[in-house]
């Protein structure tokens, strides 16, 4: 027997080893938990902000916004005179920047709406003006460029084709 | 014989030149719903009518994509679930203005007024009665009223989800100054 030496039993390493296994695998467990939870609050919380964030979200900033299409007046209603159907799908819902004359200006309080086209014919693109908008020097049979969501198109036999654009923008005043 | 040809000729001529049509392509038709969660509002500005005064009959169209919304996804929402303003682009309401006859349209004045017609709306097509003002100022007739429209009349669902959050039935107010005369 040698002294100052301590006897460990056989298979008490094996024990040590195994312990320390579990200890480390408990370990790994919790940071693997840990990391888990932080990932799973971060999800969280980017959902919250960007449910938030689009609940709240305001309708495009007209003013800004690059134009889907570039069109003068005549030529829209052209289009639509021609075929509302395929017209419809191919600008309904995009920003458009027009061009042409002003038919008619129209004030109701304090929202005003523009009808460009030609005077010879019914048919107009109508325009309602952006709650931003305000008539200032615009005169019926100016020159007008504009920019607005196209929203569809109305009109009957005795009033004409007219092809609406909503939040207008004018861009020359 | 040539004095009632003359009478004839007058009496056409006559009812000719009092019978017209005023019209406007800038009305507008707002929607208010009030709801725990939120209040919704949409505000439409480019509402046709067309209102003979002659027979009374009067016509609105609306085209539903032409409503604004304080917030996109609201508007985004209203156009894709609600109204599928894809598949029914307009709402049109085709009436007669009740006992015509009593307003006289050549002075100012202003009238309550009932008007009986069909509304379509969301592919539905009901027969509504409206009750109203008309108020007639240098000539020009302005029509205002304001009614309530239960949304399941016209088939438009509201998810369960949110069933409890918005309102089953909205405010419509319709104004139109009809200051335009057909030609």
């Amino acid at each position: 027997m040698i002294q100052g030496h301590k006897i460990t039993k056989p298979g008490s390493h094996k024990r040590h080893m195994k312990n320390d296994m579990k200890n480390g695998s408990k370990n790994k467990k919790k940071t693997y938990i840990s990391s888990l939870a932080i990932v799973f609050v971060l999800v969280l919380v980017v959902a919250v902000w960007y449910g938030f964030e689009e609940y709240n979200r305001k309708p495009q900033n007209i003013a800004d916004a690059k134009p889907d299409f570039k069109i003068a007046d005549t030529l829209l209603i052209k289009e639509f005179e021609a075929n509302a159907a395929e017209a419809g799908k191919k600008y309904t819902n995009r920003l458009l920047f027009v061009s042409g004359y002003i038919k008619k200006l129209e004030k109701k309080g304090g929202a005003f709406t523009l009808s460009l086209g030609s005077a010879a014919n019914m048919s107009s693109v109508l325009c309602a003006a952006d709650s931003t908008q305000q008539p200032g020097l615009l005169k019926e049979g100016a020159q007008v460029t504009l920019k607005g969501v196209l929203v569809g198109f109305n009109g009957d036999d005795l009033l004409g084709f007219d092809v609406i654009l909503n939040r207008c923008v004018i861009t020359n005043k | 014989m040539k004095i009632s040809v003359f009478i004839l000729a007058f009496c056409l001529w006559a009812s000719h030149g009092f019978a017209q049509k005023n019209y406007t392509k800038g009305g507008t038709v707002t929607f208010y719903s009030k709801a725990p969660l939120e209040n919704i509002e949409a505000v439409n500005k480019t509402v046709t009518a067309i209102l003979d005064t002659h027979t009374g009959t009067l016509l609105l169209s609306v085209l539903m994509r032409g409503f604004e919304f304080e917030k996109a996804l609201m508007q985004e929402h209203f156009n894709e679930n609600y109204v599928e303003s894809d598949k029914y682009p307009k709402a049109t309401f085709t009436g007669m203005v009740q006992d015509n006859n009593r307003i006289a349209y050549t002075k100012d004045g202003s009238y309550d007024v009932t008007v009986k017609g069909k509304m379509q709306f969301h592919g539905v097509s009901k027969d509504v009665e409206v009750k109203g003002m008309l108020v007639m100022a240098k000539g020009v007739p302005q029509l205002t009223a304001s009614f309530p429209l239960a949304l399941a009349d016209y088939k438009i669902t509201i998810p369960s989800l949110v069933a409890d959050k918005i309102s089953q039935t909205v405010k419509v107010t319709v104004l139109c100054v009809l200051d335009n005369v057909l030609p």
